[in-house]
C-alpha cells in the first residue's frame, strides 16, 4: 500500500500548467531548428543500395517514398512543430510530429546514426497525451474567447515531465550498463576507448559530423591519462543520471556534468545529440525561476 | 484556471500505458540488447577500441587533376554521410571484386553526375572514382590525418563505361 502510494506521488506530483507549456514551447522551437537543418525527403532520390531504414519500416515493407512525397511529409511535419510551438491544435500537432519523426528518422539510417534523435518520438508522444496546450497557447486563447473555464487536476501537468526525465535517465543509464555489458567494470573507462574517441572525429566521421575543434588531442598532448580520466567521469555521469529523479542534490549536479558531457561529445567528437539536450528543458521548474527573478 | 481534485482513474491509466510504451519497450530493447527503432540499449562507443580507425571511402579523381575525398560536402545530397557510404558498400565485408561492388560504384557515379547537373551540387566532374579502405593509426598530434594506409577495393571509369580494377 505505502509502495503504491509512493509509485502514485511519484508519476502524478502536481506542476504548474505553465511549466509544462514552456517545455512545450522550447522543446517544439528547437525541435523545429533540427528538423530545418536535415534534408530527409533527400533519401528518396539517393541510390537504393545506399538506403538503411530501420528495421521495423523494412519488416513491414513501408518503401521511402519519392522525394516529391517526402517533401510534403516534411513539410506537415515542420508546419506540426510551429503549431505545437505556438500551442494550435497542440495535442494533434504533437501526435503528428510524433508520427512524422518515426516515420522520416526511421528512414535516416537510425539504427546506427538515430540514438540522437530518438527524443524527438518520444517527447511529441507524451506531449501528444498530456494537455500541454492548456496555457500559453493559441488553444488557450481560443478557450477564453469562447468563454470556456478548464478545471484540470494540477497532477495532469507533473507527469509529462516525470514521463521525459525518467526516459532519459534510462537513455544515459543503458549508455552506461552497456559499457559495462559489453566491456567490463571498470574495463571500459580505463581502456583507450575514450581517447579513440576524442581523436576519431579528427580523422573521419564517428557519426553524422566530425569533431568541431581539436581540444580533445590537445588534452592527450598536455596528458595521455585525460582520455581515462573523461571515461571515468563519463560513465559514473551516466550510472548515476537516474538518482536526479529522486535526490535533488543529484538534479544540481549530474544533470548539468552529463550536459556538459553531452556539448563536449559534439566538440572534441563529433555527435550532436541534439534533441537529447533539447529534452533536458523538462528538468526545469520554470515557474519557480521566474517567481525567484522576480524577488 | 481552477484546478480540481485527482485525475481519474482512467486517465491515470492511460498515462501509465504511455510509460510501459516508452519505458517497457526502451527496457525490453535493453534486456535482448536489440536496435528496433526508437528503442535502443544505447551502445554507442561501449566496445574497448584499439587506437585505430577503419572505414571505406570514395575518392573522386575531378578532370582538371588532384583527388576529393567525399565527406560532407553534399555531392551524393547531405543525407549520405561517410558513414552510410561506409555501411551501403559493406563496410568491413568489402573485398576487390567482391559481387556487386562494381554495379553500386556506377549507380554512385550516375547518382553524383546527376545531381552535378542538375545544380544540387559543386562538385566537379570526374575522370574516375574509387572505392578505398583508409586505416589510420590514432595520433594525439594528428599529424597523419591525411595520410592513411590506402586499399584499393574497387574503381570505376566513367569515359568508357568500363568498370575497371
Amino acid at each position: 500500500m505505502r509502495f503504491a502510494a509512493a509509485w502514485d506521488r511519484f508519476w502524478f506530483a502536481p506542476r504548474r500548467a505553465e511549466d509544462l507549456a514552456i517545455c512545450r514551447i522550447l522543446f517544439a522551437a528547437g525541435m523545429l531548428l533540427v528538423g530545418l537543418s536535415r534534408p530527409i525527403h533527400e533519401w528518396g532520390e539517393v541510390p537504393a543500395f545506399l538506403h538503411q531504414p530501420a528495421d521495423f519500416l523494412r519488416l513491414l515493407g513501408i518503401p521511402i517514398l519519392g522525394t516529391g512525397v517526402l517533401q510534403g511529409m516534411e513539410f506537415v511535419w515542420l508546419g506540426a512543430m510551429v503549431t505545437l510551438a505556438v500551442g494550435w491544435y497542440s495535442r494533434t500537432s504533437a501526435a503528428i510530429v510524433c508520427l512524422g519523426s518515426l516515420y522520416l528518422f526511421g528512414i535516416d539510417a537510425p539504427e546506427f546514426l538515430g540514438r540522437a534523435v530518438t527524443a524527438g518520438v518520444f517527447v511529441p508522444a507524451i506531449l501528444a497525451v498530456s494537455y500541454c496546450g492548456d496555457v500559453l497557447s493559441v488553444d488557450a486563447w481560443r478557450r477564453r474567447r469562447r468563454g470556456q473555464v478548464i478545471n484540470r487536476p494540477t497532477e495532469e501537468y507533473g507527469w509529462p515531465a516525470r514521463l521525459v526525465c525518467a526516459f532519459l535517465s534510462y537513455v544515459f543509464f543503458a549508455a552506461g550498463v552497456s559499457k559495462i555489458r559489453e566491456t567490463g567494470f571498470p574495463e571500459w573507462m580505463l581502456s583507450d576507448e575514450t581517447t579513440r574517441d576524442l581523436l576519431v572525429g579528427h580523422y573521419w566521421y564517428a557519426s553524422r559530423n566530425r569533431a568541431l575543434w581539436p581540444v580533445g588531442a590537445q588534452l592527450l598532448q598536455i596528458h595521455a591519462g585525460a582520455g581515462v580520466a573523461l571515461g571515468v567521469i563519463t560513465q559514473f555521469a551516466e550510472l548515476l543520471y537516474p538518482l536526479a529523479l529522486f535526490v535533488r542534490a543529484a538534479r544540481w549536479t549530474v544533470v548539468p556534468v552529463m550536459l556538459a558531457i553531452l556539448i563536449g561529445i559534439t566538440v572534441t567528437v563529433g555527435p550532436f545529440f541534439h534533441l537529447t539536450m533539447l529534452a533536458h528543458v523538462f528538468w526545469v521548474p520554470w515557474s519557480s525561476v521566474g517567481r525567484r527573478r522576480r524577488r | 484556471m481552477l484546478p480540481s481534485a485527482r485525475m481519474s482513474f482512467r486517465r491515470r491509466w492511460v498515462v501509465y500505458g504511455l510509460v510501459a510504451l516508452i519505458l517497457g519497450g526502451n527496457l525490453a530493447s535493453f534486456i535482448f540488447n536489440e536496435q528496433l527503432w526508437p528503442y535502443s540499449p544505447y551502445p554507442m562507443f561501449a566496445r574497448a577500441r584499439e587506437l585505430t580507425f577503419e572505414t571505406l571511402a570514395l575518392v573522386g579523381e575531378p578532370v582538371d587533376g588532384g583527388e576529393i575525398w567525399f565527406e560532407s560536402q553534399g555531392y551524393l545530397s547531405h543525407q549520405v554521410s561517410p558513414m552510410v557510404i561506409n555501411n551501403g558498400f559493406g563496410s568491413n565485408r568489402a573485398r576487390p571484386g567482391m559481387n556487386g561492388l562494381d554495379e553500386h560504384l556506377r549507380e554512385t557515379y550516375e547518382f553524383y553526375e546527376r545531381r552535378r547537373r542538375q545544380g544540387l551540387s559543386s562538385a566537379p566532374p570526374l575522370r574516375r572514382l574509387h572505392l578505398y579502405r583508409f586505416n589510420w593509426t590514432l595520433r594525439p598530434d594528428l599529424a597523419n590525418l591525411r595520410t592513411p594506409r590506402r586499399t584499393l577495393i574497387a574503381s570505376y571509369y566513367p569515359s568508357d563505361d568500363r568498370p575497371a580494377q
